[in-house]
């Protein structure tokens, strides 16, 4: 996948993300277009009913370009989750901010971020509750192109994942098909006599 | 004998496997999180040996524990344990949804079996309309079969109650005892349809002995399977029914659409309207005691159930209700109002959908990718805000629902 660039490290440790709690990390644009940023989360092994709100925007600007609230029992545990948004363009260049913020997070009932042990990506700066942090989110910038491969990718791994139950699938659609096909020939129901 | 019958419906088998076609292509694609949920509680009743009296909604947990014990060979635990840890993307997501809403479409093709045998001496072009309407009902497709909710069951039960009042000749205790058990059995499932509890009452002639019966009977059944929780099992509430009448947000959802008159004095719309409808009843039940009763009991659910969509807050899934009794009315309809119209509202129906953003869209296609979870369908809209689109959808539909009220008042009011 033609990710645009990528903030990891292998020694990354997963923080609980708390209510009211806010994360926010800069970066800069390296492409000219994105429309997702994907951020790693842990789900603490279990289903959580926090929600955290996601807003984006340049930085400097006064309104947020973007924002939206997630309902947190959608986040898998060790994987990136897609924040998408309209295609943002002619970003070359540019420093954009966004922002993570718990809305009901508690000690038993919250997701994790993913935080890099120190100030690894040079383009950009996390703060958390408006204090600067010598840490990085683990986080991806994608453009908004390989959110159809995204897409595609997934469905092939669905595909991949149950063999058995699509072939099943496809045998009762061609069964189908062809029942609407013969029927259609001559659809016209015979007068009674 | 089957050959005799295919070969005499030929057309309207083609409508209806194209329907099942088109059912089969939705089934493991598309869902919303609602199905997961339901599915969850099922598979610790299951496989965890939970109480089924542990939960709420006894009827529809019942059913969905039925067959999830029937499709254990395809969806054996190991598979369903999936859905706890993992809700939107638990391993093979498709082949569980599929499954999932297998019973659901059990259901309808009884609905379709029912419809049929009640209508079977129409004539073509009204059997080409039923074939039509049941097989691409744009509101069963979607709140099936996209949104995953089990609104066939009901949807089933209901037509069993239409069906048994088209064989009834005379009224037995028998008779009334048997509605009034399925009746029960719909609101185990669906509590809201309450609503049109009154209706069914109103087929027996209202306040005549047959029809308190049935109200007292279908009621008491309910109230009573309500308090098993606690009368069996280990529920810490000896009226969960009133309680969650009371407190509940969906069922207080008719108390929602109100003018305050003065000091706190209000006037709800939806009793408002209700009320018209049993005025217009006193005035005009010797009229109407001309009808058969499933024509009278369709045509009381329809505007009761018309009323409560009019007035207050519906999910989309609520609109499936109406379908069973709408049919008859508009096989009955021989101006083909009701069957235009129909086609015509449904557009308006779709864009207030939006409403619920990408939960009730984009975001349904979650079990293809994930990713669908991100696109809002507020990107998607022109000139104004997507609820303000919403909006206009919903103001156009709530018109044709007060229309359709008032044609029916006028149609079923006129003695002919």
């Amino acid at each position: 996948m033609a990710d645009v660039f990528e903030v990891n490290q292998a020694k990354a440790t997963p923080v609980r993300i708390l209510k009211g709690e806010v994360y926010r990390q800069s970066f800069l644009s390296t492409t000219d277009s994105f429309g997702i940023i994907a951020v790693k989360f842990s789900n603490n092994n279990k289903i959580n009913q926090d929600v955290l709100t996601f807003r984006i925007k340049e930085e400097g600007d006064e309104n947020w370009f973007y924002e939206n609230q997630y309902k947190t029992d959608q986040f898998q545990n060790n994987k990136f989750f897609t924040f998408g948004f309209p295609k943002i363009t002619a970003t070359q260049g540019k420093t954009f901010v966004f922002e993570i913020e718990s809305l009901a997070g508690s000690e038993d009932d919250s997701v994790s971020l993913f935080l890099t042990p120190e100030n690894i990506y040079q383009n950009g700066q996390l703060w958390k509750d408006g204090q600067k942090e010598a840490k990085d989110l683990v986080f991806k910038l994608i453009k908004e192109e390989s959110a159809k491969k995204l897409i595609i990718q997934d469905f092939q791994l669905r595909l991949r994942e149950d063999p058995k139950f699509f072939v099943f699938w496809l045998s009762l659609i061609i069964l189908m098909v062809l029942v609407v096909v013969v029927l259609a020939k001559n659809p016209q129901t015979e007068k009674k006599k | 004998m089957l050959k005799r019958f295919i070969k005499s419906n030929r057309q309207l088998i083609f409508w209806l496997s194209l329907g099942l076609l088109l059912r089969f292509l939705l089934m493991p694609f598309f869902a919303h999180g609602d199905i997961i949920a339901v599915h969850r509680r099922v598979e610790e009743i299951a496989c965890q040996g939970k109480s089924l009296l542990a939960f709420g909604a006894l009827g529809v947990h019942s059913l969905e524990l039925i067959f999830a014990k029937i499709s254990s060979f395809f969806v054996p635990c190991s598979l369903l344990s999936g859905i706890q840890s993992n809700f939107y993307n638990a391993p093979f997501l498709n082949r569980m949804l599929f499954f999932f809403k297998l019973p659901y479409l059990l259901f309808e093709f009884g609905y379709w079996a029912l419809i049929w045998i009640i209508f079977k001496k129409e004539n073509e072009d009204k059997k080409r309309r039923i074939a039509l309407f049941l097989a691409f009902n744009p509101v069963i497709l979607y709140s099936v079969y996209v949104f995953g909710r089990f609104e066939t069951y009901t949807i089933f039960f209901s037509t069993l109650i239409l069906f048994l009042f088209s064989r009834i000749k005379k009224v037995r205790f028998s008779n009334v005892l048997l509605i009034s058990l399925i009746m029960a059995f719909i609101l185990a499932i669906r509590q809201s349809y309450l609503f049109i509890l009154p209706a069914l009452a109103l087929a027996f002639g209202g306040l005549t002995f047959w029809g308190i019966l049935t109200f007292v009977f279908s009621g008491g059944i309910y109230l009573f399977s309500g308090m098993l929780p606690k009368i069996v099992g280990n529920g810490n509430q000896f009226f969960p029914i009133a309680g969650s009448l009371e407190s509940g947000m969906h069922t207080n959802y008719i108390f929602q659409g109100a003018i305050d008159i003065s000091q706190g004095r209000l006037i709800y719309f939806f009793l408002l309207l209700v009320g018209i409808i049993l005025i217009w009843w006193l005035e005009k039940r010797k009229i109407l005691a001309k009808l058969n009763r499933m024509e009278l009991f369709s045509l009381f659910s329809v505007l009761f159930f018309l009323s409560y969509y009019a007035t207050s807050i519906f999910h989309p899934q609520y609109l499936a209700w109406v379908m069973p009794f709408f049919l008859v009315l508009m096989v009955k309809d021989k101006s083909g109002f009701l069957w235009r119209s129909f086609w015509w509202s449904f557009p308006f129906y779709f864009l207030f959908v939006f409403s619920w953003g990408n939960a009730t869209t984009f975001g349904t296609l979650f079990p293809v990718s994930l990713a669908f979870k991100q696109i809002e369908p507020g990107w998607f809209f022109p000139v104004y805000p997507m609820i303000k689109w919403a909006n206009i959808g919903l103001s156009i539909f709530v018109a044709f629902c007060l229309y359709w009220i008032f044609y029916l008042l006028r149609k079923y009011g006129q003695d002919n």
